[in-house]
């Protein structure tokens, strides 16, 4: 039985890495997909995959970070689906690597428009359709950066951390009205936002260090992350609420230490 | 102004190490001090050292994991000087290396016995002392391997993460009584306990990659987690309470992460 | 001899609470300050620090701009030479918008003034520690509402949360400098911030139910989290690093629970 059967759920950051694979996936649960990115061509290689597997999804080029196009997208679900589900605020923006005694005001305010605000807006626009039907599950990408140091650069971490604490005040906003909100936490993925990292290692040859400092020694695929989206947005996780779950293969659960060599 | 003027303090674990540095700090701040550890000789010296440099202490020795020792030491501290103001109940026994298939559930049994519920005692006991007076500041030792991964074996681990739980569990208890209740929790600290790990890794090589996993570069001295604890222990501390306060350099700031990439 | 015996230190949003109260705390421990603030409240404090015998200058300046903050540590250069100590207290609530009433523009304002503000203070003051031999301290006010729903908006929240992620991450960046970098987060303390919670509780005949839900009882004063940042500041807390420590009654030791407390 499929898990998501006639559900209508948005996934924003579709054209790639988790984004795309949690389109696909929802699809080939049930779900009809509105499949937003702000790539026209990596979105629309998206919906063209979910329709050649026999799902339902519509394509959209949008700014996840403008509230003019969250809200354009968001009712686009209702006129296309007619209803409104599963939201999943998954676009996200690196912001690089610069050291902290040259990083600008333009890129923080950048990273956290797109990383933390776009989520907020999302977040209020969906509820806006799911409080009346007294169901629905919002889900959002935050970070084991949004936990911890070193994994990403200050502002991605602080955009992250305040993903984590959105999902916690929204979840209380939401009281009583049945939607839930969550975020997941991915450790190492290999994504279209990653990818100049992996690129990077391949090239100087430590692929094979990848990953290495988690117990299961390797990255993640984006799919990992999607079949936990999938578990958020079911019914099956109906008493899950507020939560931020690291999906990280254990990372998040040690602090620094030096590897023994056995 | 000595900033534990006129309290009492009792002190266990006090010949070595976290708690021989904090015994003789809060008697440099004005308490009187009930040194208490299994090792006779050590806790005398500890006493010896605060009257020595003018303080008031005295020693007992006893099991900080047993009932009617831990009962006792509180009591001879009312005893002798009339309250109990302070009571850091740092006492604790490390896991040693042992591979996690080699675990057996005797030694599980004998650190959850010390270092979990000895400090529980502890909290128990001075209470009925505390409770009666409006007033008290407990504080135990637990562990950033209480916190996270990669800081100790198994049941170390888990028996300072159930102190960490304790302060917490015990703050509520004690709600609307005056007695705060705290944790420590100490990152890589030069002790007694910990030297046979630091030598190990020296020998191998490895004793530069210790400290260089936290930002600053070193691993801590007793004395740095000393005025974390006289802090928790004075009135300034008066809002800190049910909280676990990291010492370590900014180590749990972190996950593990490649110490050659800089960020 | 004071804890902060000639040590330069700035404080933002020192015109009242929070910021005046450390303000008093610090001065009175020997430091030479520089009290920040948009308001006129900042010439009150530091004529209160005059009067007690301590040494303050006043800077009207937004804490969220970067020429504002680059130019309230150059004056702390000139004034007293070099800079040992930042507390980038200033911070704005957002007030109480129901979710779906919140725009962009407070959303923005507020992550401008409580994160954005902390990243320029870190920013700019280590670029002038680093130029000096012995580090320094940097504390950052964040809230458990910053760890926690229910404790403010949720930009208010989430910009408390930046602020415990950037302690973290920027106490790495800075790793072998010696610089120190934490956050405290305050529960529910009478400040300029909350005076319209607490009077509209005591209005309503509320007043003594303010604070019941922490083990204390009680709300916090604006002293109790300066005696925390006297802490951090100081040589003492030479190990304390990458933090963020609620001084809280306990708040965050616990989960909502309904009926009176039980041991």
């Amino acid at each position: 039985m499929p898990r998501l059967s006639g559900k209508v759920a948005v996934v924003t950051g579709a054209g790639s890495g988790i984004g795309r694979a949690a389109s696909i996936l929802f699809a080939a649960e049930g779900a009809r997909v509105i499949a937003v990115d702000k790539t026209t061509d990596a979105v629309n290689e998206t919906a063209a995959r979910v329709k050649a597997a026999k799902g339902t999804a519509q394509a959209v080029a949008a700014d996840a970070g403008s509230e003019a196009d969250v809200a354009a997208f968001i009712a686009k679900a209702i006129a296309d689906f007619g209803g409104l589900d599963v939201v999943w605020a998954n676009a996200g923006i690196g912001g690089g690597l610069v050291p902290l005694g040259e990083q600008t005001l333009e890129n923080w305010n950048e990273v956290l428009r797109v990383n933390l605000l776009g989520p907020f807006l999302a977040i209020k626009y969906a509820m806006k359709h799911m409080v009346p039907k007294g169901r629905g599950s919002i889900i959002c990408t935050a970070s084991v950066a949004g936990l911890r140091a070193n994994a990403a650069g200050h502002p991605y971490s602080a955009s992250k951390a305040g993903v984590i604490s959105l999902v916690q005040t929204s979840a209380y906003s939401l009281a009583g009205t049945g939607v839930r909100v969550n975020a997941i936490c991915p450790g190492l993925v290999e994504t279209g936002m990653t990818k100049p990292i992996f690129d990077r290692a391949r090239e100087s040859g430590n692929e094979s260090r990848i990953g290495q400092l988690n117990p299961l020694r390797r990255a993640a695929s984006p799919d990992e992350i999607a079949t936990v989206g999938l578990f958020l947005a079911s019914d099956d996780a109906s008493y899950v609420n507020g939560q931020a779950l690291p999906v990280d293969g254990g990372l998040t659960s040690s602090v620094p230490y030096v590897q023994q060599r056995v | 102004m000595p900033r534990l003027a006129g309290k009492v303090a009792v002190i266990t674990g006090a010949g070595s190490g976290i708690g021989e540095a904090t015994a003789l700090l809060f008697a440099t701040e004005g308490a009187k001090v009930l040194a208490f550890d299994k090792n006779a000789d050590t806790a005398r010296a500890t006493a010896d050292a605060i009257r020595a440099a003018g303080g008031t202490a005295e020693a007992m020795t006893g099991d900080a994991g047993e009932e009617a020792d831990v009962s006792r030491v509180f009591d001879a501290a009312v005893e002798k000087w009339g309250q109990l103001d302070i009571v850091f109940a740092n006492a604790g026994i490390p896991g040693g290396w042992i591979p996690l298939r080699d675990q057996t559930p005797e030694r599980w049994a004998e650190i959850l016995r010390v270092n979990l519920i000895g400090p529980f005692l502890a909290v128990k006991h001075a209470s009925r002392h505390m409770v009666p007076r409006g007033q008290g500041s407990i504080v135990c030792t637990a562990s950033v391997a209480g916190i996270n991964a990669n800081a100790g074996i198994h049941p170390y681990s888990a028996s300072k993460a159930g102190v960490i739980s304790l302060v917490k569990t015990s703050a509520y208890s004690l709600a609307g009584t005056g007695v705060r209740v705290n944790a420590v929790c100490p990152g890589i600290i030069e002790t007694g306990m910990t030297r046979p790990t630091i030598a190990r890794l020296r020998e191998l090589g490895r004793e530069v990659q210790m400290g260089k996993l936290t930002p600053l570069r070193r691993n801590g001295m007793p004395n740095e987690i000393a005025t974390m604890v006289l802090y928790l222990a004075s009135d300034e501390a008066s809002y800190v309470n049910g909280q676990a306060i990291a010492i370590d350099g900014g180590l749990t700031a972190s996950m593990p992460y490649d110490v050659g990439q800089k960020s | 001899m004071g804890r902060l015996e000639g040590k330069s230190v700035i404080i933002t949003g020192a015109g009242s609470g929070i910021g005046r109260a450390a303000s008093l705390i610090f001065t009175r421990e020997g430091a030479k300050l520089i009290a920040v603030d948009k308001a006129d409240g900042v010439d009150e404090t530091v004529k209160l620090v005059r009067a007690a015998g301590g040494t303050a200058e006043a800077v009207k300046a937004d804490a969220g701009l970067e020429s504002d903050v680059a130019a309230v540590v150059g004056k702390a250069v000139s004034t007293y030479g070099k800079l040992d100590v930042i507390w980038a207290n200033a911070g704005v609530s957002g007030g109480w918008v129901p979710l779906h009433d919140q725009t962009v523009e407070q959303w923005n304002e507020i992550l401008r003034v409580n994160l954005i503000g902390p990243f320029l203070a870190v920013k700019h003051a280590s670029r002038q520690m680093m130029k000096q031999e012995r580090g320094g301290s940097i504390i950052c006010t964040a809230s458990v509402a910053g760890l926690k729903a229910n404790a403010g908006s949720s930009p208010y929240s989430a910009s408390k949360s930046g602020v415990i992620s950037l302690v973290q991450t920027t106490s790495y960046a800075l790793s072998g400098t010696g610089i120190r970098v934490n956050a405290i987060c305050p529960g529910l303390i009478e400040t300029g911030m909350t005076r319209k919670t607490f009077e509209t509780a005591r209005e309503r005949g509320k007043g003594d139910k303010i604070g019941q839900i922490n083990p204390t009882q009680r709300g916090g004063v604006p002293e109790e989290i300066a005696n925390m940042g006297l802490f951090l500041a100081s040589d003492e807390a030479s190990y304390v690093n990458g933090q963020a420590i609620p001084v809280d009654g306990g708040l965050t030791a616990s989960m909502p629970y309904a009926g009176k407390l039980r041991p």
